[in-house]
């Protein structure tokens, strides 16, 4: 009561001279950081909102000399062409080809790396990694090379006897193909993220369980596993949005021919045929948005499942 | 509740500015100059040319034409040559010009299929060729087939590009195979039944293959052979052939070499040359022989020159044409007039035409296969006169219409014979895939 008093008793003028100076300063004090993202907030909004934006704008439009808008006509024509979701069929079958392996094995090498048995983990991240930053069209053209019906792959089987196998031309070894390819070029990556991630495992944890006689199976599926899921809900998000994203393999290994009875044709090719090909760039936006919501779809769906205990 | 709001109007704000902007784009008034009167413009002493064209054999063309032409006129014009790979490649560079209305470099090249797109979608892109009075005067230099198929790219039914070059498809053999049978081609090899049996010989003997087929369906050998069936794959009135008995002929021509165990398979054209350096013959456009000249160095004398073989039954003498490219000139652009000028001089004058022959490429324009330079005999085709016996086979060529779903077409064609060669019935496959694109394309089945 006595300080309610005491404040009570401040004169009037005093008051508003003290509270004038306090918004004043909180004005200041927020300003402040503002000034500091606003470079890198006004080139965000310029090279990505604005064009995401006009992109979502342009999906309902027919663009040409002039601009004309047509509805969702642009969504509707989707469906009228087979190949539309003929590539988003071949890019789930792409998906379940090559997430699971590449997670799994990515995994395995991480665990296999972070093992204090194993020297020069250094060189190893790094012979890992280089597939990562090699160009993909490099990539693609030396497997190229390997699936052709005298490559590597048909030398190897016909030395232990095996037919040769019609890696290229025929629709289930065309994507047997491209899944080999994916899987080579993006385990490193997933690999130095699974590591990362199991080196910021304590140490401890594991000799407790250790001396509570836990084996090291035991340890990988009770304290490995749980503790890297985290690491591998960014692995599954990445691996599908890079699962969308396939473009450049396919389109050196098959070319414009999007493989055998198109099983290889891959969303993103037909969105690029649909833009530079056919030069339907309201279509093509269409295509792209559809990209997005399938994109958010699949991420909210793997949150739900695997992301419950990982936060 | 307030910041939710703030930030809900923000973000529509953005989004009115943002349709604002793309929905507020007026017509460029810059490109309304009438072509007619650039015709009567007076030369352009000085000018930069911004061209953009794959780098090499064309570039080189261009590079040496603007030398004669400066010399000719007493002009300094400079050219600047910006490496553009063609089809995909180009247009991916051309197009977002186009949408936002930006200056265009002053020349592009751009392939004869490519351009019915571009067309339909901005036909004020390019300057129109046939206003500035190229035809009057020089239509009768050019391959008749070359030219209605420009025309057919725009519904105005003119030019929008100076014709570069056309590609005969041509058979590139190798002698060597066929005299080591006893086959002389050029009299034996009458019809594709002919090279078939000669086929089978020359495997039973050097165990080599006849044909490289593209395992995924092969748009090009469908099309010859349609072509010489007088149908190719969409009609002068943009209606599907596929459909058609030429569809059924072509894909029944191809099987008997299929059962006969005389091709070579490959995936897609970036692998062909493996396929194609192991067999007999190549049944190609002309421009393919500086391919084989570049990538096959060890079979030099080898190879020769002839006509594809004709249809077993009813032949109608029709030459087949693949691809072919024109250079067009951006309305958009700083020095249009001049590079008009220039394009008027490069595709007309013998000696800038010489030098393309010189280049490998085989040009659209017909008087320049009279010189001596084409006369002479070629020592990489063991002596044939290559562009000689491009030019004989050229005349008779028939034009392909190049509508704006030609190539959607063409897919399904490819996929067409893939289900055939994976079971279907031939003649249910062409129905099946010439109805679906029809239907897309909003055109007729031929049957």
């Amino acid at each position: 009561m006595r300080s309610n008093d005491k404040t009570l008793s401040i004169p009037a003028a005093s008051v508003s001279v003290k509270t004038a100076r306090k918004s004043k300063g909180k004005k200041a004090i927020n300003r402040t950081p503002y000034l500091f993202v606003a470079p890198f907030l006004l080139v965000f909004i310029a090279t990505i909102i604005i064009p995401v934006l006009m992109s979502l704008v342009f999906s309902f439009m027919e663009i040409g000399q002039e601009f004309k808008f047509v509805g969702i006509q642009n969504y509707i024509h989707l469906f009228d062409d087979p190949f539309f979701l003929k590539s988003y069929l071949n890019v789930f079958i792409l998906m379940v080809g090559t997430i699971p392996v590449t997670v799994m094995l990515a995994l395995f090498f991480a665990v296999l790396l972070n093992s204090p048995k194993v020297k020069a983990k250094g060189f190893f991240r790094t012979v890992y990694y280089i597939p990562t930053v090699t160009s993909m069209v490099a990539i693609a053209t030396v497997f190229l090379t390997f699936y052709n019906p005298t490559g590597l792959f048909n030398t190897l089987l016909s030395m232990f006897n095996f037919d040769p196998v019609p890696w290229l031309t025929d629709p289930k070894w065309a994507r047997v193909s491209l899944c080999i390819s994916i899987i080579w070029m993006n385990t490193g990556y997933f690999t130095v993220l699974f590591l990362a991630g199991l080196q910021n495992i304590s140490k401890e944890i594991y000799e407790s369980a250790s001396i509570d006689g836990a084996s090291p199976v035991r340890q990988f599926f009770s304290i490995t596993l749980p503790l890297v899921r985290p690491i591998m809900l960014l692995a599954l998000i990445l691996s599908t949005i890079n699962g969308l994203n396939t473009f450049e393999i396919p389109s050196v290994l098959f070319g414009a021919s999007y493989g055998p009875g198109g099983s290889t044709l891959m969303i993103g090719q037909y969105l690029y045929t649909t833009s530079f090909t056919n030069m339907d760039f309201g279509k093509a936006s269409a295509v792209a948005w559809s990209m997005v919501l399938v994109a958010v779809f699949l991420s909210i769906i793997q949150f739900k499942v695997g992301g419950k205990d990982s936060e | 509740m307030n910041k939710k709001k703030q930030f809900i109007t923000i973000i529509l704000m953005v989004f009115v500015m943002t349709f604002s902007v793309a929905c507020g784009k007026k017509e460029n008034t810059s490109s309304g100059t009438d072509t007619k009167k650039l015709n009567k413009e007076e030369r352009v002493k000085e000018a930069e040319i911004e061209v953009w064209a794959p780098k090499g054999k064309h570039t080189d063309y261009l590079l040496n034409a603007v030398d004669l032409y400066n010399k000719e006129y007493s002009t300094n014009l400079k050219l600047k040559t910006v490496d553009v790979a063609p089809a995909d490649p180009m247009l991916q560079k051309v197009t977002p010009l186009l949408v936002a209305k930006n200056q265009l470099p002053e020349l592009m090249y751009i392939q004869d299929q490519d351009m019915p797109n571009i067309l339909k979608k901005f036909p004020d892109a390019f300057y129109d060729v046939t206003n500035f009075g190229f035809l009057e005067k020089h239509e009768k230099d050019f391959y008749d087939s070359k030219i209605e198929m420009m025309k057919f790219a725009s519904n105005k039914k003119h030019l929008f590009a100076f014709p570069h070059d056309l590609g005969i498809v041509m058979a590139f053999y190798r002698d060597d195979l066929f005299k080591q049978v006893g086959i002389d081609y050029d009299k034996d090899i009458k019809t594709w039944d002919d090279l078939i049996e000669a086929g089978k010989k020359i495997k039973a003997a050097t165990g080599k293959n006849t044909i490289g087929l593209e395992g995924n369906g092969d748009q090009y050998l469908l099309q010859t052979l349609m072509q010489q069936n007088g149908k190719p794959i969409v009609d002068k009135n943009g209606n599907v052939n596929l459909a058609t008995d030429a569809g059924k002929t072509a894909l029944d021509i191809l099987d008997k070499f299929i059962k006969a165990d005389l091709v070579s398979y490959y995936a897609s054209a970036t692998n062909k040359n493996d396929s194609y350096k192991d067999v007999a013959i190549i049944i190609h456009g002309s421009w393919y022989a500086g391919t084989i000249k570049n990538m096959f160095t060890d079979l030099q004398g080898k190879y020769k020159v002839g006509s594809v073989p004709a249809l077993p039954k009813g032949d109608l003498g029709n030459v087949a044409v693949h691809g072919g490219s024109g250079w067009a000139v951006g309305k958009n652009s700083k020095n249009a007039l001049a590079a008009m000028q220039l394009m008027e001089f490069a595709t007309t004058n013998m000696e800038s035409q010489t030098k393309l022959l010189e280049l490998g490429v085989s040009s659209a324009n017909t008087a320049v296969y009279e010189t001596d330079f084409a006369n002479q005999p070629d020592s990489y085709f063991s002596g044939d006169k290559l562009f000689l016996d491009i030019l004989n086979d050229g005349k008779k060529s028939k034009p392909l219409y190049y509508y704006p779903h030609f190539v959607e077409v063409e897919k399904y064609g490819k996929l067409a014979m893939y289900d055939h060669w994976h079971g279907k019935d031939a003649e249910k496959a062409l129905n099946d895939k010439a109805s679906e694109v029809a239907s897309m394309s909003g055109v007729k089945v031929n049957k």
